[in-house]
């Protein structure tokens, strides 16, 4: 680890490049151990350092670092379906430059990814698993509003059909069926709310809510497995009580501890 | 028994059917009559008595040509079994009999649904035979069998709940998938009643050379024996994996309970042979109950679809209760869901060559 970085604290970085790129970085205080790196990505309120903050516990125990990259929404808009088009406002390149930054910083690399996001954030990172499945060696998605399905007669980022503004579009669903997901959401997080993507054809393909959703994006995952002879690595798990609020997700005491014994394993 | 020698002439001016499209024509010399007891494959002269259910017939062309009372056609002796129109075996005799199929089967009726009109009623004359007085049979203008070949395309079956559950519209969209990706596609129709229809529309959708059952020298596959049904598939298997092609898509007639089909799947130089089966149904209980039973049989059951795919509905279902991905009918012609079944069954094959254990449990599939 880099001398010098503070542990037991959040901090902001900033990667200097021609699009200055800010993350936030927790190093525990009990050292990493195990090379462990936690990557947690926020939803549309992009509250990166609360990200940061409410796994600091979980860091601390499992001897974990945290990296939180943040996308502004002026410079990454549409960072949930990984970029505007496949020219621009790329945030999965933004986040490869992060975890090269954090990786040189604290001397464990991120990569292959245990992350976890939430929201806008789980959407980013299903898609970026689709798109780069051997970057990412487990994932927790929390409550996306909805999903790209395994289904290459639909374009993208409904499908994995390739169109104008994502143009030859190359899938491996076999890699990507072998990364262990889980899908967590909250009990009381069938209200379309507000920030819901209610389009009718997502509505009527994928639910009309984001239990039905996560639900039927894992059975359509672990059915493609089934097609592919491939173990089903994907669950759907409940979190009691919790709404689509980032906070009451975070009230629920076995939250965080599941999000990192799925990535982890229990310590 | 009489013998009648045929006027060469009036033989070209006859309505020849689909069923006898391998026939060389120039090998009829007489037609046999009196006591004589037709066989399944055999070609019969007959006339048109009333017209009924059948209006038309297709002939070898696939044009599908008005029939009038007092038609001479040339058809073959067959059984037929289709749930939706009728069941009919070969006659014992020569004389009046049923039009069961467009295609040109001369049988005896023994069922009809109810919603079918009284099958056409013809009078078979006289069975055809060359000078030397041999009867003609579909089976003398039989594709051979061919030698081993060194080479093994990926092979797909589609199998159903039933006729008109969508599998030949399956197996041709899935034909035509394929062929866009610039795959060499090779496709056959295993077991049935002869009907242009469906050849026609596998060549349509691009697959080459196609294949079906009368290549093999049947009329149709209801009734034959296991050994005949073995020969079919192994026959046209075969020939089609000696064209070297990249994918080979085989429809399987009618349901996978109707006894040939289900016999075919019980085959295990078949079954072991496989790389996956897509299952086309027409509701969502159906699906279900297909896919256990093929998956009972270690059958690598990869995906559904069929008529059920029309419903969002019932394809939620279907996914639900099969948890198998379900493909739209006609979404299997887009290159990249073609790619994804195509990439799916070269994934399966390649777990089988690194699984020993997988690899014999699947050579023992279908023996259930």
């Amino acid at each position: 680890m880099s001398k010098g970085l503070e542990t037991g604290k959040v901090m902001r970085r900033t990667v200097a490049a021609t699009l200055p790129l800010d993350y936030y970085l927790y190093l525990p205080e009990s050292g990493i151990k195990e090379q462990r790196v936690f990557v947690t990505i926020h939803g549309i309120s992009r509250n990166a350092r609360e990200h940061a903050e409410g796994f600091a516990v979980q860091a601390e125990r499992y001897g974990a670092a945290i990296v939180a990259p943040l996308f502004p929404e002026d410079d990454f808009p549409r960072y949930q379906r990984l970029g505007n088009s496949v020219h621009e406002g790329r945030a999965d390149s933004a986040f490869d430059r992060i975890m090269h930054d954090a990786a040189e910083l604290i001397g464990c690399d991120p990569l292959p990814l245990r992350g976890f996001g939430f929201s806008g954030g789980g959407q980013f990172l299903h898609r970026y698993a689709l798109f780069y499945p051997r970057r990412v060696e487990r994932m927790v998605v929390g409550a996306p509003g909805w999903y790209t399905f395994p289904d290459p007669s639909q374009r993208y980022p409904l499908g994995l059909r390739s169109s104008k503004e994502w143009p030859r579009l190359r899938f491996n669903p076999v890699r990507f069926l072998s990364i262990p997901t889980v899908v967590l959401v909250g009990e009381e997080d069938d209200i379309r709310d507000e920030d819901l993507n209610k389009s009718r054809r997502i509505d009527a393909v994928q639910g009309l809510n984001r239990v039905e959703r996560g639900r039927r994006w894992v059975h359509a995952m672990n059915a493609l497995a089934r097609a592919y002879q491939v173990p089903a690595q994907f669950r759907c798990e409940i979190i009691p009580n919790a709404s689509h609020a980032y906070e009451s997700y975070h009230a629920h005491p076995a939250f965080t501890e599941r999000v990192f014994t799925h990535l982890f394993g229990v310590v | 028994m009489q013998m009648q020698k045929i006027n060469r002439d009036n033989l070209f001016r006859l309505k020849w059917a689909y069923t006898t499209r391998n026939v060389d024509r120039s090998h009829v010399g007489l037609l046999l009559s009196g006591d004589v007891h037709p066989a399944a494959g055999d070609l019969t002269l007959a006339r048109v008595d009333e017209i009924g259910q059948h209006r038309r017939l297709e002939l070898t062309t696939s044009r599908r040509a008005d029939l009038f009372e007092g038609d001479h056609i040339v058809v073959a002796f067959g059984n037929r079994y289709a749930p939706d129109q009728f069941e009919g075996v070969v006659p014992e005799h020569l004389g009046p009999c049923r039009l069961v199929a467009a295609g040109g089967v001369a049988a005896r009726l023994l069922n009809s649904h109810d919603r079918m009109k009284q099958a056409t009623r013809i009078t078979t004359l006289g069975l055809l035979a060359d000078a030397e007085g041999n009867r003609l049979n579909l089976r003398s203008y039989r594709l051979p069998q061919t030698v081993a070949i060194d080479s093994e395309p990926l092979m797909l079956a589609v199998a159903g709940t039933s006729m008109n559950a969508g599998k030949t519209t399956a197996c041709a969209n899935l034909v035509k998938g394929l062929v866009r990706r610039r795959l060499k596609v090779a496709a056959a129709k295993l077991t049935g009643t002869g009907a242009g229809a469906d050849y026609r529309l596998l060549v349509d959708a691009g697959a080459d050379p196609v294949y079906d059952f009368v290549d093999a020298g049947y009329v149709s596959t209801y009734r034959i024996s296991r050994d005949a049904l073995c020969d079919v598939v192994l026959t046209l298997c075969g020939r089609l994996t000696a064209t070297r092609p990249e994918v080979i898509v085989l429809e399987i007639a009618d349901g996978i309970l109707q006894q040939e089909t289900a016999q075919v799947f019980g085959m295990a130089e078949f079954a072991g042979r496989l790389d996956g089966v897509m299952f086309a149904a027409n509701d969502a209980l159906g699906a279900q109950a297909g896919v256990a039973w093929l998956a009972a049989r270690q059958l690598p059951v990869i995906g559904v679809t069929g008529v059920l795919t029309s419903s969002p509905l019932a394809t939620r279902e279907a996914e639900a209760a099969t948890g198998l991905p379900v493909f739209h009918t006609s979404a299997l012609q887009h290159s990249n869901v073609a790619a994804l079944i195509y990439n799916c069954l070269r994934s399966r094959r390649r777990i089988l060559a690194q699984d020993p254990a997988a690899a014999a449990q699947q050579a023992a599939a279908g023996g259930s």
